[in-house]
């Protein structure tokens, strides 16, 4: 089946991959957005929470860089004033000024802000920055939002909480949908034991066997006491009540005698595609917003809030990976009747042979593309949290909550200060750079599309 | 023989509209004259949550059907004094013990389906309220201390309420709604509790709701709208300086808008006529588009401050970390924390410059209670920074944070809700100045319902350092809270051990008493300037600032208040006396 | 076959059961109750608050509430809303029907659009027109629906600035004045409010179904069998639809159950910026105020549309792939 030896499939696939421009150039954006918040200290020229009360310059538009010098009129290294601000009588938001008076401020680069560290990683302290000006003046190259704190920095740090929240969960989400929406699609029809009966005890069954007899009794010990004590809490006194209780207590006592009967004769089977899929309809009933509540609320106010956060939506996608298994299942429902997997088989390759050559491959098309809308749903998904109140919160941002307080000041984030539109942008260029890389990694791995 | 009864009791109701006493509508709760008033038309308005129930005895929303359709009593308040007036009843006589007060009942006022009001209305009303298997929200109103208030019916006309002690708040009580005995009597006597909570649910036909205020239901769409329309019984005794009956209008259309952006464009295209802007960036919006003749409407700005209040507070239980809460229990502790609460700079950044700041647990609305002398501690890091050096935080570590001779740091958790914005952008405010004083606070914003809990738990130790929240509900006649002031309160926050810690906590308890059962306004307020005396210097809770309200009509509308009384109290208008230009 | 779908509907059970009772147990694990916002009500005593919580019953174990409930499931009532004091389905359905509304539209549109651009993107692949469309597409992808319905309401409110003419209403779903409207005009009304919101809620979507759809008949198209098809002679129409097509929407059909409780969980977030009536304002406040019963019975009746969905879905897999056996 296979055309190329795994030894050159690399470099071919590196080949078909430079051939789709808008891959390479996703790719490209996708390296700068990820290099930016990974040393957003050194990009951004403030600190992200930053701000001074004495001039205040909240609402700031971005700074205008002036190239020419309007004394001389002749070209000059770019330059920002200082700004003087007021308050606008009709719509009651600052205003500011340039203020020529107190002189122009050059742009300069590789700075050093003593007052403002930032540490690199989490270990390397630094204070340089790629630019910045001398204070009093400022350059905001994004404008500030209400507090006066430099947007482009908040956004460059943004992007640390926005580019990373999807990953994980993502990736948790698609392993788990894989490998169990192939298990459940390979082995459909193929019930497996879930118990042993006293006389198949021997060898590992003198301690699976016992486990599992517990277990179901348990189960058994389960059924009785719901099905009684729905019968003993049942406020009906009506013909109607009584016959519900009747059947409640009935299912009950009969799930247990078929429990007992089955577990010490046979062993019970169960399929494994039945076992898988309910397992996912029950994880679908799990309603995420409120699991998102209470998760949040285990966990001890004491931990920093932004590692709650990541491990809440980490777990999520440990709960959301039943669409994607269904979807895997059905594909491999498909082809593991397709005529190369029954040679493989016939030929005598084994199950977990057959899945990983014909198996998993056939879905790799649907699961590239899907994953590539999937890290960025998590952008978009992290900007619905922020709407609902349940995001990232101060002092730390993302691009979903910056742009969730553009949402809050309504039309006035669209007439009276329109820069506060730039994460929705960044949030754009991600999604447009994540999704293009996919299209670029599935044709490239694809070995009948290689021209 | 049946029949002639009937008519006879038809003729009885005749003559009971020829003589109804009429109650008139002072000219000086509005701006316009009758002269320049026209009937009819409909005012449309929006709300930010859906209704969810007619049922005047089981409704626990802010905003709700049966307070909009009849929000009157026996009494009222006038807007311009506030005062207490006789409305439903025609006047009231104060017992010389000060603990009975009797209504005559104003004679000719009808249900909307043509029934008599009578005192019956208003012993059916507060049985029902009153019995804890209908699970009202009213219920703890007729108590006081526990003790219950009885309304005692003298005649049809006639009632009379019997307070159990001299209650500066009597008048708040006799305030409520009366609901028709008729209907809801048949009910009660022969299903109980469980009767009355299926009745009037939002699938009632529109018909059957009973009302004796301005208002009838006419239709309601889930989650969509409420259309309620004149109640023309209402009229008969309600009137204007000139005679005409109230209220005005034909219709009044209540919108249900979640989002408050979406309002905003309702409003900013003319489909609403009422609007509450409550940021900056609405105010706006509005203000050009008035500018731009785009809009003919009219929005006060800063009208007055709204009736809550908003503040910080630290826990005294803290048995588990005693050099916690030696700490919060130390007054110059707190008093160090209102230095470095820089309350200009909240009203600047989070309210845009359209806040009011705060320092007593008076809502600043309300003016004639606000003590003016009562010491404010404003910002100031330096003066915060000498009251912890006293308290021994003189040297600071290697992160720039106090520590005492122990080497103990100064720090301490804050949280708040999350999803309130302004409340988490306070809550940075003050992280970012107690930074600079060398306070280390550790802010997270924890779930409503998760905060909540921490906050009202009670005991020796409870789980949390400091909190801002806010409270609203405060009355005119006596602004302190009944579950705030008394130690063993449910909402004494800062303590909840169960007694008086502080020996001005039982000053103030005693104080909070001897309020509530003084009836001379004049010594109440005293009393009341005194508390605010005492919580200045004990510093329970360290008062942030709030917003402003600014209301906002479109000038279709007329008969508005006069400027003087549009406020968050009095609201911008009485409905009855709203009429549409054009 | 009759075997699997008898196996099918007696799995049933078990589910039920579990997922119900998984659901309670997390809608319960969250911190506080419908009555935790009354207590900071300061008018209100510890002890009316007790009461109540007695009267609602949430002062029981969790295992007693969701039997109860279980009891009252099994009436085919799905329990009282404590916000409303009113039975559940009473309260859901008007506005269930509303999110329909948009709903059903939007998804028809979806797949209506998503799909042949999803098609055409893969027959023309790498074109100007396949570009241009993906572009397009990830535009609505990449705003977030609430701004996105932000930014509808911001450009219809200028239309109206500028010429005087509302060309559709800025949010809700009908205009003042509905309920005197002869019937077809209240149609028309409500149709004339819809398009704003479904146009919204369809946006968002068109870029994920389509990129799939254009992968997986890209995937198809690679294969072996429509070269053997092309190298037949089939005519190009034929190779596509009848051969490609078929193979390439295999997978969707295995998410079609999901469309079925999709009918009943509303529009998202442009129906609450956009004061649309539907479920998704309504279930967030329910969740906001922890109305117990609203949420479970809301949950289950999604929980039951899902299992049915994927029933039939199963079957139409089998259907659609005569490939697929079920032993």
């Amino acid at each position: 089946m296979e055309r190329a030896a795994p030894s050159t499939g690399l470099a071919l696939a590196l080949r078909q991959f430079r051939r789709h421009r808008l891959a390479v150039w996703g790719g490209r954006i996708l390296l700068v957005l990820y290099l930016m918040a990974a040393f957003a200290g050194f990009f951004s020229p403030y600190d992200p929470n930053y701000y001074e009360l004495y001039p205040p310059k909240g609402n700031h538009p971005p700074t205008r860089i002036h190239f020419v010098d309007p004394e001389t009129g002749r070209l000059t290294r770019p330059f920002v004033y200082a700004t003087r601000r007021t308050i606008d009588p009709v719509t009651l938001q600052p205003r500011y000024e340039e203020d020529p008076s107190q002189g122009k401020f050059y742009i300069r680069f590789f700075v050093r802000t003593p007052d403002q560290p930032y540490t690199l990683f989490k270990v390397f302290r630094s204070d340089l920055r790629l630019f910045g000006v001398d204070a009093p003046g400022k350059i905001f190259l994004m404008g500030t939002d209400n507090f006066g704190r430099d947007l482009f920095s908040r956004v460059v740090y943004g992007g640390q909480v926005s580019l990373t929240i999807g990953i994980l969960s993502a990736l948790v989400s698609f392993a788990l949908g894989l490998l169990l929406g192939g298990i459940a699609g390979y082995f459909s029809g193929r019930p497996f034991a879930l118990s042993l009966p006293p006389k198949a005890w021997r060898g590992v069954g003198w301690f699976l066997g016992p486990l599992s007899l517990a277990l179901w009794l348990g189960v058994a010990g389960g059924a009785v006491f719901l099905a009684w004590s729905f019968a003993r809490l049942s406020p009906g006194r009506d013909a109607l009540s009584f016959l519900v209780d009747g059947v409640v207590l009935l299912l009950g006592v009969g799930a247990v005698v078929l429990i007992l009967r089955r577990v010490f004769r046979e062993p019970l089977r169960i399929d494994p595609d039945d076992l898988i899929m309910r397992t996912v309809e029950i994880i679908a009933a799990i309603p995420s917003l409120f699991l998102l509540i209470s998760l949040r609320a285990v966990f001890p106010t004491k931990i920093d809030p932004l590692f709650t956060f990541y491990l809440v939506v980490g777990l999520l996608g440990f709960i959301g990976w039943g669409g994607l298994a269904r979807v895997v299942r059905g594909i491999v429902l498909s082809v593991r009747e397709m005529d190369y997997v029954q040679a493989a088989r016939a030929l005598g390759a084994s199950d977990g042979r057959i899945i990983a050559r014909h198996v998993l491959p056939a879905t790799a098309s649907y699961v590239i593309v899907s994953l590539s809308l999937t890290i960025p749903g998590f952008i978009l998904g992290e900007s619905g949290l922020s709407f609902l109140g349940l995001g990232v919160t101060e002092p730390y941002t993302s691009w979903g909550l910056l742009l969730q307080a553009a949402q809050q000041g309504g039309f006035a984030s669209f007439t009276d200060r329109p820069w506060v539109l730039w994460p929705g942008f960044f949030i754009f260029l991600a999604v447009l750079s994540w999704n293009f890389l996919g299209d670029g990694l599935r044709d490239a791995l694809d070995p009948r599309r290689r021209r | 023989m049946r029949r002639a009864l009937v008519w006879m009791a038809g003729l009885i109701a005749l003559a009971g509209v020829a003589s109804a006493q009429t109650f008139v509508w002072p000219q000086r709760w509005t701006v316009a004259k009758p002269s320049e008033v026209k009937r009819g038309g409909t005012l449309r308005a929006a709300v930010t949550s859906d209704f969810r129930t007619f049922n005047p005895f089981i409704t626990a929303e802010a905003t709700n059907v049966p307070d909009t359709i009849s929000p009157y009593g026996l009494v009222r308040r006038d807007p311009t004094t506030g005062d207490w007036i006789p409305y439903m009843a025609e006047s009231f006589s104060i017992s010389p013990n000060k603990l009975e007060i009797t209504f005559k009942i104003r004679r000719g006022m009808k249900w909307s389906d043509g029934r008599p009001i009578t005192a019956d209305d208003w012993i059916m009303t507060w049985r029902i309220h009153t019995d804890k298997a209908v699970g009202s929200n009213s219920y703890d109103s007729f108590f006081i201390d526990g003790k219950p208030i009885t309304l005692r019916k003298i005649d049809d006309y006639t009632l009379r309420f019997t307070y159990p002690r001299p209650d500066a708040t009597a008048f708040f009580v006799a305030e409520f709604t009366p609901w028709p005995a008729h209907i809801f009597g048949p009910v009660y006597q022969k299903e109980g509790a469980e009767g009355i909570k299926k009745m009037w649910t939002l699938n009632e036909k529109p018909e059957n709701i009973v009302s004796a205020g301005p208002w009838l239901v006419e239709s309601y769409r889930p989650g969509e709208r409420l259309v309620l329309k004149r109640n023309p019984a209402f009229g008969e005794w309600n009137k204007d300086e000139a005679g005409n009956p109230l209220p005005y209008l034909d219709r009044y259309e209540i919108k249900i808008v979640k989002d408050t952006n979406a309002q905003l464009a309702e409003f900013l295209a003319g489909n609403i006529d009422l609007m509450a802007p409550s940021t900056v960036d609405h105010i706006s919006q509005i203000r050009q588009a008035i500018q731009q003749g785009r809009l003919d409407a009219t929005i006060k700005v800063n009208a007055s401050p709204v009736a809550s209040s908003q503040f910080m507070v630290f826990n005294w239980n803290k048995a588990s970390d005693p050099f916690k809460q030696s700490l919060f229990r130390s007054e110059k502790f707190r008093r160090a924390m209102s230095h470095i609460v820089n309350r200009q700079a909240v009203v600047e950044i989070v309210y845009g410059g359209l806040g009011t700041p705060m320092y007593s647990s008076v809502y600043p609305v309300l003016t004639q209670w606000v003590n003016p002398k009562v010491p404010k501690y404003e910002y100031n890091p330096q003066q915060a920074a000498k009251l912890l050096a006293e308290l021994g935080f003189t040297r600071k570590d290697r992160e720039g944070y106090l520590v005492d001779s122990k080497g103990r740091r100064l720090e301490f958790n804050l949280a708040t809700n999350a999803g309130n914005a302004q409340r988490e952008q306070i809550a940075k405010l003050i992280v970012d100045e107690a930074k600079k004083v060398g306070v280390k606070v550790n802010f997270t914003a924890i779930d409503f319902n998760t905060l909540v809990g921490q906050l009202l738990s009670s005991g020796p130790d409870r789980p949390f350092d400091a909190i801002i929240i806010g409270l609203s509900g405060g009355d005119l006649d006596w602004p302190f809270g009944s579950n705030v002031v008394p130690c063993k309160g449910n909402l004494h926050m800062w303590n909840k051990s169960g007694q008086c810690l502080d020996p001005r906590e039982t000053q103030l308890e005693a104080l909070y008493s001897r309020g509530r059962t003084e009836l001379d306004f004049k010594k109440r307020q005293e009393i009341g300037y005194r508390m605010q005396e005492i919580e200045a210097q004990l510093l329970p809770v360290i008062y942030i600032a709030g917003p402003n309200y600014h209301p906002a009509w479109n000038n279709r509308l007329g008969g508005e208040h006069p400027d003087a009384i549009i406020s968050a109290i009095w609201g911008q208008r009485e409905l009855e006396l709203t009429f549409i230009k054009k | 076959m009759t075997a699997y779908v008898l196996r099918r509907i007696l799995y049933l059970i078990p589910t039920f059961f579990g997922a119900t009772f998984l659901a309670f147990l997390i809608i319960q694990m969250a911190p506080g109750d419908y009555l935790t916002q009354l207590e900071l009500d300061p008018k209100v005593t510890p002890e009316t608050i007790a009461r109540l919580r007695a009267q609602f019953g949430l002062d029981r174990p969790v295992y007693e509430q969701y039997l109860l409930w279980m009891n009252n499931l099994l009436h085919l009532n799905l329990g009282y809303s404590f916000a409303y004091q009113a039975p559940v389905l009473e309260v859901i359905w008007p506005r269930v029907v509303n999110s329909m509304v948009i709903v059903i539209p939007s998804t028809l549109l979806l797949y209506l659009v998503a799909i042949p651009i999803g098609v055409y993107g893969a027959v023309r692949q790498y074109s100007f027109g396949d570009r241009l469309l993906s572009f397009l597409a990830y535009v609505g992808l990449s705003v977030p629906s609430f701004f996105l319905a932000l930014i509808a309401i911001y450009v219809l409110l200028q239309i109206k600035f500028r010429t005087g003419v509302q060309v559709f209403p800025v949010s809700g779903m009908t205009s003042s004045g509905f309920e005197q409207m002869p019937p077809l005009r209240q149609l028309l009304d409500i149709a004339w409010h819809a398009v704003v919101p479904i146009l919204v809620a369809v946006a968002n979507d068109i870029a994920g179904l389509s990129r799939l759809m254009r992968g997986q008949m890209l995937e198809v198209l690679s294969q072996d069998f429509i070269r053997t098809a092309r190298a037949k002679g089939l005519s190009e129409r034929v190779v596509l639809y009848k051969h490609a097509f078929r193979n390439a929407v295999i997978p969707f059909v295995a998410t079609l159950g999901g469309l079925l409780p999709s009918l009943i969980s509303g529009a998202g977030f442009v129906e609450v910026v956009m004061a649309w009536p539907g479920i998704t304002p309504f279930f967030l406040d329910a969740i906001a105020n922890q109305d117990l019963y609203v949420i479970a019975g809301f949950l289950t009746v999604s929980l039951v549309l899902l299992m049915i969905g994927n029933l039939i879905s199963d079957l139409l897999l089998a259907w659609v792939d005569p490939r697929i056996r079920y032993e």
